[in-house]
């Protein structure tokens, strides 16, 4: 790798971490205005941005073979499981 | 030089890193714990040869049963055959030298020995009586017994089949042989590997179940308590994420074993290879999705509990194309019934009724009546024991002259297989009909008229016994006095038989090279 | 796995072919354990989203007791150490010792202060009653009280649950700090960085969660 490359690399990291900083700040600032009924959907997904964020390039998914891959993809599709089955239960009763 | 007589004394068996010596401690050890948890089966039996609670208090009865799930299903069990048959196999099926992580396997065990000795504990300590379920909000408010310990024990048992789960995981995407290709692997490979996802992907949800549990029980941080507007549903929503699935850790590798029993006694390919291979991975798969038909009298919503009996009957298609899979392989097969076989062929007689009783509570508005009574109790003893211990003995007889070089004696196990599976029937057989009538679970009484039907199941127990207890001894004398086992004494396919017996301490001495599938009976070794 | 052994040998474990498959599979077996991890997490925030839905207005009163701005510093403590990490990752492959060194410790010093601060976050709850267990007086002033002690207690099971894995996750840092330091082969020891880092990194995901769902879901 090229030190050029290097310098590169090293600038995304902090270009996304600034992101991550950014989408922190507007979840937080998002609080003090009142969003009704989409408050909680619009804080979910600022939170999963950031996680996605942090999972495809701090933990170099993107970059990462195709089985890690499926094993990362795996672990949401079993929490969705957990998640959809069992609100299966609460949100009818 | 093989590996039993590579190192002697004790440091250099509690110290290996090799994957077969790693086996044995698990051999040992499960079966310490079979006899225990058979033990507290025998008080049981023993209880119920008469309707009146005169043997056992009820307090002492509530710890037998307890005794006997907890054991049975968390240190027997689940552990069986991957931790044993598992350990010593997969790397010998893929050509590998040894496991993915030796030092983690070895972990494995200790940590395996470290929750057992909670569980014993908790037993001195003052008993357990909440079943092996542990449901909230009796094991947090108000049982007396050591629950905290037990379920402590449970916890860390799970760490145990994480690790292990996870080693196979990697061993079999990582250290195959060149040219094993994934439709050349032998189905116990299969079997092992989705065994593993399940234990790796359910048993953290257990986990994190037993944590919240035992904060509860220590702390009062009441997080089921319903004095603080807490759901003991959900416990039972959380526990059973996990404790579904493991049915199916206990019972994919017993079906593993089974279809490799099979086609080497009937001297044939296995019939529809591909569709037994995805159908062991459809059955770790719906497994996950039917946990709710455990509570259709929980009080979940009757929508929910709709849903769950329907995606329960998806659980038996995988199953049925499995057992014709292997009558299939039987047809027109060179059938030769030495032990092994019969045991085998006692898993697909026994397990095909657990399956088929399986539907019957599985079936939303028939649970109503069957919940709770003996009918549920012979249903998952047919899948357990008469399923998967079936397995494990066949698996045990199967590859016995590969783990210690000597062969068992052959009468003796026959008569061992024919007596479980009389026994088997004659002490669950009956409890299908207390069921049926109305008998209800974990009681030291009953009404008189259950009498005669409950001598017949405590009879068969005592069968059982003498079954199980006839493998102990002449499996033991055999390691003495045994005759010498070739390296393929079956005439069977696959990698494990072309080492000697007992294998060599580094398996192969040079990678072998696979060119052919898993199961060429047709051409000769 | 089909190659031959080449200069490599002498430090593949005995049961690999290459170094190359025993990365491969060591970073498997950490993605795994992550899998676990990830399902662990997810039944605790499973029960707490069901609670949610059962008692949404008490649970966003309660939640309007947390320190949440001190806890939004806090995250912005561990997503700079989540940087950091990344950063020692890159210099490890790159070979730099030293600056493996440097920002390996800056990631440690992080992963402290958060501990620290998080402390202190406790303590002032403690001070001011919020602890329901452990015989606490419990002085939660909003209706409800005993939906709110549920909530709490779920605050404090799963902020001690991160906490937990944070030690793990600063031991775990602490002996790569050890191995960088002694540096007996540069390749291995940016993989173990490596798959070090993955666990930081999962801690780091976990706690943006934790943030989101206890602190700021309420507000």
């Amino acid at each position: 790798m090229t030190d050029d490359n290097e310098t590169r690399v090293r600038h995304r990291f902090v270009g996304l971490y600034v992101l991550l900083l950014g989408l922190l700040g507007a979840n937080m600032a998002g609080t003090l205005i009142d969003a009704g009924g989409l408050a909680i959907p619009i804080r979910l997904s600022v939170a999963a941005v950031m996680v996605v964020v942090i999972a495809t390039s701090f933990m170099r998914l993107r970059q990462s073979s195709a089985l890690v891959q499926v094993v990362a993809v795996m672990s949401l599709l079993w929490i969705m499981f957990l998640f959809v089955l069992t609100f299966a239960d609460f949100l009818t009763r | 030089m093989n590996y039993l007589n590579a190192g002697y004394g004790l440091k250099s068996w509690l110290l290996t890193l090799d994957h077969k010596r790693v086996a044995w401690l698990y051999f040992i050890s499960i079966t310490g714990f079979f006899f225990l948890g058979g033990a507290a089966a025998t008080l049981v039996r023993l209880e119920l040869i008469t309707p009146a609670g005169d043997l056992l208090s009820s307090d002492a009865y509530n710890q037998m049963f307890s005794l006997h799930g907890i054991v049975m299903v968390w240190f027997f069990l689940i552990p069986s055959i991957p931790a044993t048959m598992g350990n010593f196999l997969l790397p010998l099926m893929l050509g590998a030298r040894d496991m993915a992580f030796p030092r983690l396997n070895l972990m494995s065990w200790y940590v395996f020995i470290l929750g057992g000795a909670f569980t014993l504990t908790a037993v001195i300590a003052g008993g357990i009586d909440t079943g092996w379920t542990f449901y909230t909000p009796y094991s947090t408010m108000f049982s007396n017994g050591a629950v905290l310990a037990a379920a402590t024990g449970v916890f860390i048992v799970g760490f145990s089949s994480i690790l292990t789960g996870i080693n196979f995981i990697v061993t079999t995407h990582k250290m195959r042989a060149p040219g094993l290709t994934w439709f050349r692997l032998p189905l116990f490979v299969w079997a092992q590997y989705a065994t593993s996802l399940i234990m790796v992907l359910a048993t953290p949800v257990l986990s994190i179940t037993l944590v919240l549990l035992g904060v509860e029980r220590a702390f009062g941080i009441g997080i089921f308590d319903p004095a603080l507007g807490g759901d003991p549903i959900l416990f039972e929503h959380l526990f059973w994420f996990y404790s579904h699935p493991a049915v199916y850790i206990m019972l994919l590798p017993a079906m593993g074993v089974v279809s490799e029993a099979i086609a080497c006694f009937a001297h044939k390919r296995i019939f529809g290879y591909k569709v037994m291979a995805f159908s062991i991975l459809a059955i770790a798969l719906f497994g996950f999705l039917v946990w709710g038909h455990h509570m259709f009298v929980s009080g979940q919503s009757i929508y929910a509990g709709v849903a769950f009996s329907l995606l329960s009957f998806l659980v038996s298609v995988p199953s049925a194309l499995k057992i014709f899979n292997w009558l299939a392989t039987l047809y027109k097969g060179h059938i030769r019934f030495d032990a092994p076989m019969l045991f085998a062929l006692s898993f697909i007689g026994l397990f095909l009724i657990g399956g088929l009783t399986g539907v019957f509570v599985a079936t939303l508005a028939l649970d109503i009546q069957m919940h709770d009574t003996y009918f549920v109790v012979a249903h998952f003893h047919y899948i357990m024991v008469g399923g998967m211990v079936s397995a494990y003995m066949a698996g045990l007889h199967f590859w016995w002259p590969k783990i210690t070089g000597r062969l068992y004696p052959e009468m003796w196990a026959r008569v061992s297989a024919i007596i479980v599976f009389a026994g088997f029937n004659l002490t669950f057989f009956p409890q299908f009909i207390l069921g049926w009538a109305g008998m209800p679970r974990r009681y030291h009484a009953y009404a008189e008229e259950f009498q005669l039907l409950n001598v017949f199941s405590s009879a068969g127990a005592g069968m059982l016994a003498v079954g199980y207890l006839l493998p102990l001894l002449y499996l033991i004398w055999s390691l003495r006095y045994g005759a010498r086992a070739g390296g393929n004494p079956w005439d069977a396919r696959g990698l494990e038989w072309t080492v000697a017996s007992p294998p060599p301490k580094e398996n192969f001495a040079t990678v072998p090279r696979v060119d052919s599938e898993a199961y060429a009976y047709d051409t000769p070794q | 796995m089909t190659r031959p052994n080449n200069q490599t040998t002498v430090i593949v474990a005995h049961q690999f072919e290459t170094l190359e498959q025993q990365f491969d599979a060591d970073l498997l077996g950490m993605w795994l354990f992550l899998v676990t991890e990830a399902l662990l997490f997810s039944g605790a925030f499973l029960a707490l989203a069901v609670y949610y839905h059962q008692y949404y207005d008490t649970f966003s009163a309660a939640a309007r007791e947390l320190h949440w701005l001190l806890a939004g510093f806090n995250s912005v403590i561990l997503l700079t150490s989540g940087l950091a990490v990344a950063l020692a990752e890159q210099a490890a492959d790159q070979h730099r010792r030293r600056l493996t060194l440097w920002w390996l410790s800056a990631t440690i010093a992080l992963g402290v202060a958060f501990l620290g601060l998080k402390g202190y976050e406790y303590y002032m709850e403690y001070r001011a009653g919020l602890v329901p267990f452990l015989d606490q007086p419990f002085a939660f002033s909003g209706p409800d009280p005993h939906n709110a002690m549920l909530f709490y207690n779920f605050y404090f099971a799963i902020t001690g649950l991160h906490a937990l894995h944070m030690i793990i996750g600063l031991m775990v840092l602490l002996v790569m700090l050890v191995l960088t330091y002694r540096w007996r082969e540069g390749a291995r020891v940016a993989r173990q960085v490596r798959i070090a880092g993955l666990y930081w990194a999962f801690v780091d995901i976990v706690w943006v969660l934790v943030y989101c769902s206890l602190y700021l879901l309420g507000r």
